[in-house]
């Protein structure tokens, strides 16, 4: 469940121990934004999937095949989940367009 | 210790040095291509700054002496010169069919910052807004889901019009041009007060022969218009570069693939 609490800050410290204790190469290796490699491309995978199942749910909804219940809790999960992504974002200091990547010849992944 | 290839790009019969930096890039030829190449740009140069640099002058001098040249893609490397061969065969025709495409022309990167459509997107954000203070109910966070989608695409269409009329002005000024989705860039903050940056970039083909033509043209349209205008170049073909390398390992086993067919068929 996706609620208003510290978890924030929870994932933040272990992203950061993580990326930390060696075991993983840097994503991207600058002294400057050495906290944002790993977590960049966590959040740019989670804003990913959320849009997939954004787009997978309003589809759903125009066809008619959820219920009223259904509808209001998922708008509520994702306005949660909205709300939790913008705090993972201001805690590494990262603005909406950059959680993207950059796939050379195919352009961006978002 | 064996230097690794990091590939800058290819060049038509062109047989002089170019420097990168202050270091003499190589070539490695195949007939009438080459392939120009050098260290890892962390391991020739000190700072980025520095590799941006000598990035930056390789193209002054490309552009300069009307060098004909096909950048390649950043951060592509070979493990070892020999495969370098290889890759010349591979794409022979389709870099024949690239330099044949770009033959006289350079290109140049027109940014239009969109003041009037800022205007629009910036009131649209207020009421964005004020909608999300309002969001009580689940239903209303897809309501503005599909509002913002809305407002995609009409921005889209606006753009399209404003292409249009673009490239209906500089007529036969240009050969190609390129413009992706991702070039249109918003950057909306969540605090409406703050200036929104709505540009839109278009990268064309121009003959060289045609270069005081275009510019006169974009001078026409920047009077015109209320836009402002930033215009680069000239470039080697970034844009129009069409040549795609596969991975080296996937070239490797096919040449040696072909050497075993061929024997066989002897």
């Amino acid at each position: 469940m996706i609620e208003n609490d510290e978890s924030g800050f929870q994932i933040a410290t272990c992203l950061k121990e993580f990326e930390g204790s060696g075991q993983v190469e840097r994503i991207n290796p600058t002294p400057d934004n050495a906290d944002q490699g790993l977590a960049k491309l966590v959040l740019t995978l989670v804003e990913l999937l959320r849009r997939v199942m954004e787009h997978e749910a309003l589809r759903r909804i125009d066809g008619g095949t959820l219920t009223e219940q259904e509808i209001e809790q998922m708008g509520e999960t994702f306005q949660k989940l909205d709300d939790k992504m913008k705090e993972m974002r201001e805690i590494f200091g990262l603005n909406p367009e950059d959680l993207n990547i950059d796939l050379g010849p195919l352009g961006n992944l978002m | 210790m064996m230097t690794i290839p990091y590939l800058l790009g290819f060049v038509r019969e062109y047989e002089e040095s170019i420097f990168w930096g202050d270091k003499k890039a190589n070539f490695t030829r195949l007939g009438k291509h080459a392939v120009l190449w050098s260290g890892w740009p962390s391991e020739v140069f000190p700072t980025k700054q520095e590799f941006l640099l000598a990035m930056l002058s390789l193209y002054e001098k490309v552009c300069s002496e009307n060098i004909e040249f096909l950048p390649v893609q950043s951060g592509i490397r070979v493990s070892k010169e020999e495969n370098l061969i290889d890759i010349l065969r591979k794409y022979e025709v389709a870099l024949e069919d690239g330099f044949n495409k770009v033959s006289g022309c350079y290109e140049y990167s027109l940014s239009l910052h969109l003041c009037e459509e800022e205007q629009r997107l910036r009131s649209s954000a207020s009421e964005n807004q004020s909608s999300d203070n309002e969001i009580r109910r689940g239903r209303d966070y897809f309501n503005k889901v599909r509002l913002r989608h809305k407002q995609r695409e009409d921005l889209t269409q606006q753009m399209t019009q404003i292409i249009g009329m673009i490239n209906k002005k500089l007529g036969q000024c240009y050969r190609d041009y390129f413009i992706g989705l991702t070039d249109v860039r918003i950057k909306p903050n969540t605090d409406s007060n703050k200036e929104f940056n709505l540009t839109l970039e278009i990268a064309y083909l121009v003959p060289i022969d045609l270069e005081q033509e275009f510019h006169k043209r974009i001078g026409n349209l920047i009077n015109d218009n209320q836009w402002e205008v930033t215009l680069t170049g000239p470039w080697p073909p970034f844009h129009f570069s069409v040549v795609t390398l596969q991975s080296e390992g996937y070239i490797v086993r096919k040449s040696l693939s072909w050497e075993e067919s061929t024997h066989d068929r002897k």
